[in-house]
């Protein structure tokens, strides 16, 4: 129990106190002066101007020796003007009038100095003034000045400031212990718990907080003790963390101990110098050791040097290890052959611990790898074989396809009888069935294969749809169906894609939807969609007819090869089911996709998207078809089988073309070199020289002087890389056989207007 | 004879004790110049110092003038001998000669008239329109009260009220206040009054010159009678005496003229009957 004065509390009362006091009494004594002087300056300031006006009221009757106006005057001034008495005296002291005093008592000396404190006599201030008129004196006043009011003002003032002051220190004192209690109580509660932290108990009970700094002290004293609560909870967590760490780890231990001791790789590690630190037993087996090697006693470069007799090339291996070479593989002389794996070990703050090596037997692995090559080699050659084959087939088979179509065209030409002719149509529309089929074989053949190759070339979407609207439209009518094509909203320009194939999936499906349609209507749609992330412009086109439509359990196959619906729709329409199957494939070449919407009885509608490339703006060309008849030019025809130099040539003259022939290109340039020609149409496959050396030739003498002269390329490849090939040699333009009349009309007069 | 000597040494030592009273009396009190109020008595202190100076160098001992609070208290003190020397009108002079034998020494040089004032503008023009109306007087027994109430008597008018007032400057203020219809002044209080008051009143009648104020001396300074009235003529001789006399108009001090005291007799005898009213 400390001593009141000894506690915060009593010391500030006291010093508050006694500052209190000190001040108050200085207030208090300070008051008592002011009004003391200021009574006691009123007071003397009255007396020095009553004095005057007594005198001047007493001098008349003084003169007229009228001493009851005398004794008047002095009776009422004397009552009225607060004097303790007044009494006037002639020249000689003889009392003439008095008030205030008694009868033959000798009237007071005058005070030498004012002052409200008279020594053992009442509070009064004797004045004695003489009475003068024109320098005549004539008599003296005598008055004494009551200051019982002044002593009384002072004692009551005295009397009410040591009241007032010690109510004030009272108040003080109670609103001080009040003041006190109510701060330290908080101190009191701040140092009960610091003694309960200092006793061990570290999160005592929170303390009431405040914003005052008592307040902001146990807030912060609370922040302290939160803050040890958690930092113990951090450190006990920290602890149990640390435990179940260690558990994890000897468990994690553990674990990888058994799988370095089960793996079949050969696991070694060494420190920085370069000490064996561990091998895990697939090492010992690997290398043949008979047991691991004790830590840190052996060099790995020496423990794999005692094995130097029975590898393949050591001193490569040691280089290799020296090289520190991450992976390296190696080879026994018993034909075993080792990888090796090196990877530097450490720790989590990049510094190295040392390196881990990992053996691998990879004989059979090797030798299983050897064995896929040769069978990717075998693969890849037939691949290739399969590929020429095709090309062949392709060369070989359009060759006489081109004769049969072309000498059919010109045989119906030809007056024939109408059986003849009817046979002939037989004919030619056998040998187009057999083309379409033998390219659509082709085609997938060459998806399949991964060989088809598409052109990036400007394209013309309105022109191309209308072409096919064209090539429909005589078909169409002859089923009364109606079919047309349009674009929803504007088509974006500068488009680039294969016009060819974006030509052969249209004519496909507006074939199908023909072929498949009794009544109604075809109709062709396209509009743009928004671009995608590619980069590519993206149409949406749709082909949709009035047709049979699709079962639904039929759908989902419709693109694959073979299928059709149904059997006897292949009987009653034809086709090898391999149309849509080439679609679709050319779709997702295109970067589309294709699905269908389809009613049985009411029709089907194709979707399919294509995502174009974008060209630069160029110059439109002439539009196909367009033909520039020159009768009379001189062409050469370059061409070594013989029904097709019939069938050119019969073509060419009957637009009244002049027509040499050529074998290969050996002659052509033999010819050439004799004569001018207009335009050359050069068959790419030839005996001798074919036309690709025979133009790239003809090309260089064009460059020493010679007139250029445009060269079309006649060739049954129909690859796409052909044309490319065609184009590099310098050919002008290519028309891949077989070809109508027509067409060769249009290339003719392409390259003659 | 032992009787007779008894007696006479008795009365010698009487006598002897009365001069001897007498003179310490004169010796230790001071000497008493009593001024008739005709005026106020801070003037009469006033007017009467330089007077006084040179009667206390002449006499070598303290001089006080004094005066009454009116004529007929300064008659009463006057009568009881009071005064040694008195400076007062000649009826009052004259009664202090006869009845208790002052000597008379001198008077001013100016002449000392009685006026009956009136309101300039008012309307009393003559002495009939004052049938009725009030009067005012100094005191009962002042000369120029006297005057002026013989005044309207030989004018026939004995209707009117007189009331009195204790200064000269107060009448003349009660007249323009209309508290009173005329009022009785001496010539020279009235040329002493401010002149804006003088231009609103108007002289309705002036008595003939009469001896104003006369210097008596009390009988018991009979002895020091030619060193006082050496002193007065010498004062009137002096710049001090001058500058008095210019001061108040008062001319020079000139002797009295034979039974000019006399002929004050008629308002002397009244002053004696006002006081014996009085004292009753």
């Amino acid at each position: 129990m400390i001593r009141p004065w000894h506690s915060l509390r009593g010391r500030l009362l006291l010093l508050a106190l006694l500052v209190e006091a000190v001040m108050l009494t200085l207030l208090v004594t300070n008051s008592l002066r002011l009004l003391t002087d200021n009574m006691t300056e009123q007071a003397r300031e009255n007396a020095e101007q009553i004095a005057p006006v007594l005198n001047a009221a007493l001098v008349a009757p003084l003169a007229q020796r009228d001493h009851a106006t005398l004794r008047a005057v002095v009776q009422e001034s004397q009552t009225a003007q607060g004097f303790s008495y007044l009494a006037v005296t002639d020249r000689q002291g003889k009392v003439l009038a008095l008030a205030g005093w008694p009868e033959g008592r000798p009237l007071p000396a005058a005070d030498n100095q004012f002052s409200i404190f008279k020594l053992g006599g009442l509070p009064r201030y004797d004045v004695v003034t003489p009475i003068n008129l024109s320098g005549q004196a004539l008599g003296q006043l005598h008055f004494g000045l009551d200051l019982s009011r002044i002593v009384a003002a002072h004692g009551q003032l005295l009397n009410q400031g040591v009241a007032i002051a010690l109510g004030e220190l009272l108040l003080s004192a109670g609103l001080m212990l009040l003041l006190g209690y109510y701060l330290t109580r908080h101190l009191g509660a701040l140092a009960r718990a610091s003694e309960a932290v200092a006793a061990g108990n570290l999160t005592p009970q929170p303390l009431v907080e405040g914003r005052d700094e008592v307040g902001r002290l146990a807030a912060a004293f609370n922040a302290m003790s939160r803050a040890v609560a958690e930092r113990i909870g951090e450190l006990t967590a920290a602890h149990a963390d640390q435990a179940r760490l260690t558990e994890e780890v000897e468990a994690e231990r553990a674990r990888l101990a058994a799988l370095l001791e089960s793996m079949a790789f050969g696991v070694l590690y060494a420190d920085p110098a370069g000490k064996v630190v561990y091998a895990n037993p697939a090492f010992c087996h690997l290398w043949a050791l008979p047991e691991a090697p004790a830590a840190h006693t052996s060099e790995l470069l020496q423990l794999l040097g005692e094995r130097e007799n029975e590898l393949a090339d050591y001193p490569a291996l040691r280089a290799a290890l020296q090289a520190r070479q991450e992976d390296y593989e190696f080879s026994w002389r018993d034909g075993r052959i080792y990888t090796l794996h090196r990877r530097p070990v450490q720790d989590s703050h990049g510094q190295p611990l040392g390196a881990m090596w990992v053996f691998e037997d990879v004989t059979d692995a090797r030798l299983t790898a050897q064995q896929l090559i040769a069978a990717r080699d075998a693969a890849e050659q037939a691949s290739r074989a399969k590929a020429a084959f095709l090309a062949t087939m392709s060369h070989e088979v359009r060759t006489p396809m081109n004769g049969i179509i072309g000498m059919t065209d010109l045989a119906l030409q030809t007056e024939l009888s109408g059986e003849q002719r009817e046979y002939l149509q037989w004919a030619k529309s056998s040998a187009e069935s057999l083309l379409t089929i033998l390219n659509d074989i082709l085609d997938f053949s060459k998806i399949e294969a991964g060989r088809m190759e598409l052109e990036s070339v400007p394209l013309d979407i309105p022109a191309l749809l209308n072409h096919i609207v064209g090539l429909f439209s005589a078909d169409a009518q002859k089923k009364g169906l109606a079919l047309s094509w349009r674009a929803e909203g504007a088509l974006p320009g500068n488009l680039a894609g294969d016009p060819v194939r974006l030509r052969q999936i249209l004519t496909n499906l507006v074939s199908n939807a023909i072929k498949f349609t009794a009544s109604g209507s075809v109709t062709l749609a396209v509009w743009a969609q928004p671009l995608e992330g590619d980069g590519r412009e993206r149409l949406h086109f749709t082909v949709a007819d009035t047709g049979i439509g699709i079962p639904v359990d039929k759908r989902e196959h419709i693109f694959s090869p073979f299928t059709q619906a149904e059997r006897f729709i292949t009987r009653k329409f034809g086709g090898t089911g391999l149309g849509l199957t080439i679609v679709a494939r050319l779709v997702e070449l295109m970067y589309g996709r294709i699905w269908l919407e389809s009613e049985p009885g009411r029709g089907t509608t194709f979707h399919f998207t294509i995502g174009f490339g974008r060209i630069n703006p160029v110059r439109p060309q002439a539009e196909a078809g367009e033909i520039h008849d020159l009768p009379g030019a001189r062409i050469l025809l370059v061409e070594d089988t013989p029904v097709n130099q019939r069938l050119g040539q019969v073509i060419l003259q009957k637009h009244g073309y002049k027509v040499t022939l050529a074998e290969d290109g050996l002659v052509a340039l033999n010819l050439l070199a004799a004569q001018e020609f207009d335009l050359i149409l050069m068959d790419v496959q030839m005996p001798n020289m074919d036309g690709l050396e025979a133009t790239r030739r003809l090309r260089q003498l064009e460059a020493a002087g010679r007139r250029r002269t445009p060269v079309v390329a006649l060739t049954a490849n129909a690859l796409a890389g052909d044309r490319e090939t065609c184009l590099a040699a310098g050919m002008d333009d290519f028309l891949a056989k077989p070809f109508h009349a027509d067409e060769m009309y249009a290339v003719v007069g392409r390259h003659l207007g | 004879m032992n009787g007779i000597r008894r007696k006479l040494m008795a009365g010698s030592a009487a006598l002897l004790g009365l001069g001897l009273s007498g003179w310490g009396r004169a010796q230790s009190r001071s000497f008493q110049l009593g001024v008739a109020p005709h005026t106020s008595a801070r003037v009469i202190i006033e007017m009467y110092q330089p007077l006084r100076l040179a009667l206390e160098k002449a006499l070598g001992q303290p001089v006080e003038v004094q005066t009454a609070p009116d004529f007929n208290e300064f008659a009463r003190r006057a009568l009881a001998q009071e005064y040694d020397l008195a400076v007062t009108t000649g009826h009052q002079a004259r009664l202090m000669q006869s009845d208790a034998s002052y000597l008379p020494l001198l008077t001013y040089k100016a002449d000392f008239k009685a006026v009956a004032l009136v309101a300039r503008d008012g309307a009393i023009r003559q002495p009939r329109d004052l049938k009725g109306r009030i009067a005012l007087g100094l005191s009962p027994s002042s000369l120029v009260t006297l005057w002026g109430q013989h005044w309207l008597r030989q004018n026939g008018i004995n209707d009117v009220v007189v009331r009195y007032v204790s200064a000269a400057d107060s009448t003349a203020q009660l007249v323009l206040a209309d508290e009173g219809a005329v009022a009785f002044h001496s010539l020279a209080n009235f040329q002493g009054l401010a002149p804006e008051i003088q231009a609103r009143l108007r002289i309705l009648a002036e008595s003939e010159p009469m001896a104003g104020r006369v210097y008596l001396l009390n009988r018991r300074e009979a002895q020091r009678r030619e060193r006082i009235e050496a002193t007065l003529w010498n004062f009137a001789a002096s710049a001090e005496g001058q500058q008095h006399f210019d001061r108040h108009k008062l001319e020079g001090y000139r002797k009295l003229k034979p039974r000019e005291l006399e002929m004050m007799e008629p308002f002397a005898a009244e002053v004696r009957q006002i006081l014996r009213q009085d004292g009753k």
